[in-house]
């Protein structure tokens, strides 16, 4: 009786341990996602490869997450200019006009136009229904009292078999470590500051290091780094007519 | 007859010098023409089967398309059963996906072909490679890589460097794995962009059982017909597994797949020829060069033959006149020119053939490794000495046929002249 008692205990316990990981998950996804509005903003990206230049692009993203789509068009550089993604559930699409206008089927984890950050990195965050919690520990993050969330995927469709978050108290993440399913470090995402906007937080600045691309330049190995940030943020409804591949053709015309 | 003939050939000899040397130049130039045209195709094929899995090999089809082969002691058998003259055995598991990167010191490089290869069965075909660094250790570490050249000079890596691939895994996450550099193969052309590493450990990186196998084949003795080879194994296969029925290609075998209802893993045989339309396309078209080289050259020795034996044949028509007034029957003089011309033929030959097999050999020393769009053709950088029976008995063939050709219709307008009026001719 007593150790049926025990295996309840136990039982119940894990289950709580469940839920209260879940939680975690879920309280920061539901800290920069919109799930009862539409969100549009325009990213300013800068990607550094050391020893071939910068290459700053300007691109206009609309989300709707409750209906899991998002639309991105390149506004900037000018070479770019009417390429677009379309993602509809589990469906992405790139839109393409140089050689000829064409939509190609293309995947979430994928890079995003050859630069360091991944398509998903656009989508709502879904860490609660991507990933379980494998370790917590506590961790200084500079200023920041963090706890580190290490996680693994529970899901075969997501772009990186393991991550680690750095949360602050408030279920900000302020660093993230992508990694292959061996363990190799693939790159390092900080977000250290966000801005608050209609009770979401957006990241001020983020900052994604390539752990395995980059050069050495005068004897130092300089890593490739993508940074971007978020302007002209908005939550005003969207028409639908956005999240169509007949938009992304009328916008690049 | 024939003592006559070589009686008159020895005499005559002086008027044949000509023609004998231009005969002589005709089987160098066939010589070298299709010993070249062998050699580069023998020298393709072999990497060819060396880049594939053989001259035959065995692919498994199920709804998974997992590519794993699950009956592997069956095809071994079939193998075993079908009477190959085997060279070399292929055992290997295959990363055929667009997205398999090497990554180095921040660079990264695509391969086209990831291959596992099971070291206690491909050794020695694999230890044929052309090393420019490095090689096949005595005992293989389970985390050696080899790349081509290439791939090499673009990552600027040397043997030694530890190297990371990263691959998809069968469940479709990205995955690593650090290996160290043991071999730099000679390669810069198709076969160029592959590199190679144990099979265990590509396996465990794609998240497949550790001794999955995903390719089964046999590389054949030299000249063998890889077609029939392949239909002799499906033969052999057919009472022991579920297979497709004779597809011939990749191609082909895909679009049977696609077809068909598979219920179990089903395997397909596959020539060497049914994996690589573009090789085959530039064999092909190797030949129809060296076919039509071939035969402008013959129609010229063909023309050159029947003036230079119709001056012969002029000069002689006292002494042909003279035989028809002894009572020789005109088939008999036509018959007597012709054995004549024979003679002349295989004389020709054979030294032509013996000069084509020292300019082969010259050939072969000549290095022709800095050129890129010759290296699929060549072996460690040179044309390599491929001369097959065929060749030999093809050249003697087409001379004896060219100078019969050409001899004909001067003997027989020769054979034709009344003994009277050729006795007459000054």
């Amino acid at each position: 009786m007593k150790r049926i008692l025990v295996l309840c205990g136990l039982l119940l316990a894990s289950g709580a341990y469940a839920d209260a990981n879940t939680d975690i998950l879920a309280k920061i996804d539901a800290q920069v996602s919109f799930m009862d509005s539409d969100f549009s903003t325009e990213i300013e990206m800068k990607e550094t490869k050391p020893g071939e230049g910068v290459t700053e692009r300007t691109i206009a993203l609309f989300r709707r997450d409750s209906e899991e789509k998002y639309v991105m068009l390149l506004l900037k550089p000018e070479s770019d200019k009417g390429k677009g993604y379309l993602k509809i559930g589990n469906n992405l699409w790139l839109y393409e006009t140089v050689p000829t206008r064409r939509f190609t089927v293309t995947s979430a984890k994928d890079r995003f136009q050859n630069s360091n950050a991944r398509n998903s990195d656009f989508t709502r965050s879904t860490f609660a229904e991507d990933y379980k919690i494998v370790a917590t520990a506590h961790e200084k993050l500079g200023s920041f009292d963090t706890t580190v969330l290490s996680l693994e995927a529970i899901r075969d469709d997501i772009t990186f078999a393991k991550t680690k978050l750095w949360v602050t108290a408030d279920n900000l993440v302020r660093k993230k470590e992508d990694y292959s399913l061996s363990g190799q470090l693939l790159r390092t995402t900080a977000m250290p500051s966000y801005q608050e906007f209609k009770g979401r937080y957006i990241p001020k600045k983020v900052t994604i290091v390539d752990a395995l691309l980059g050069k050495t330049l005068n004897g130092v190995f300089k890593n490739e780094v993508t940074e971007y940030s978020m302007g002209k943020l908005s939550t005003d409804p969207l028409p639908s007519i956005i999240f169509t591949q007949s938009y992304l053709e009328k916008n690049s015309q | 007859m024939w003592g006559i003939a070589w009686r008159n050939f020895v005499l005559q000899f002086h008027r044949y010098r000509v023609l004998g040397t231009a005969l002589v130049l005709g089987a160098l130039v066939f010589t070298v023409l299709f010993g070249v045209t062998e050699s580069l195709t023998r020298t393709v094929r072999e990497k060819a089967a060396r880049y594939f899995s053989g001259d035959v090999m065995v692919l498994g089809f199920d709804q998974a398309r997992d590519w794993i082969l699950r009956d592997e002691a069956a095809i071994e058998s079939a193998f075993a059963a079908a009477g190959l003259d085997v060279a070399y055995h292929h055992r290997r598991s295959l990363y055929y996906e667009t997205d398999a990167k090497l990554l180095f010191n921040g660079t990264s490089l695509v391969q086209r072909r990831v291959i596992g290869l099971d070291f206690s069965v491909e050794r020695p075909n694999f230890s044929r490679q052309e090393f420019v660094e490095g090689g096949v250790p005595g005992s293989v570490p389970l985390d050696s890589l080899w790349v081509s050249a290439d791939t090499a000079q673009r990552l600027h890596v040397r043997v030694g460097d530890d190297v990371v691939l990263m691959v998809k895994t069968t469940q479709g996450f990205r995955n690593t794995v650090s290996l160290k550099l043991v071999g730099i193969f000679q390669d810069s052309s198709f076969f160029g962009f592959a590199s190679y590493l144990d099979y265990r450990t590509l396996n465990k990186v794609l998240g497949r059982p550790e001794t999955t196998i995903t390719e089964l084949g046999v590389s054949l003795g030299s000249g063998a017909d890889s077609d029939g080879a392949a239909k002799a194994v499906l033969n052999q296969l057919k009472a022991r597994v579920p297979t497709a029925p004779w597809v011939g290609t990749l191609d082909g075998a895909y679009a049977w797949a696609d077809k068909a209802t598979l219920s179990s893993t089903t395997y397909v045989v596959l020539p060497l020829s049914g994996r690589l339309k573009q090789i085959n396309d530039l064999i092909e078209a190797i030949y129809a060069v060296n076919a039509l080289l071939a035969l402008v050259f013959l129609v010229v020795v063909a023309i050159g033959v029947h003036n230079t034996y119709q001056m012969i044949a002029f000069e002689r028509i006292k002494e042909v006149g003279t035989m028809r007034a002894l009572g020789m029957q005109k088939g008999s003089v036509v018959s007597l020119f012709l054995t004549e011309s024979l003679m002349l033929g295989f004389l020709s030959s054979v030294v032509g053939l013996i000069l084509g097999a020292l300019a082969l050999w010259a050939l072969g020393v000549v290095d022709f490794s800095g050129n890129v769009m010759t290296q699929m053709f060549l072996d460690k950088g040179h044309v390599a000495m491929a001369w097959a029976w065929q060749n030999v008995l093809g050249v003697l063939a087409v001379m004896w046929l060219t100078t019969l050709i050409g001899a004909s219709l001067p003997a027989w307008r020769a054979a034709s002249a009344k003994p009277v009026d050729a006795l007459r001719q000054d």
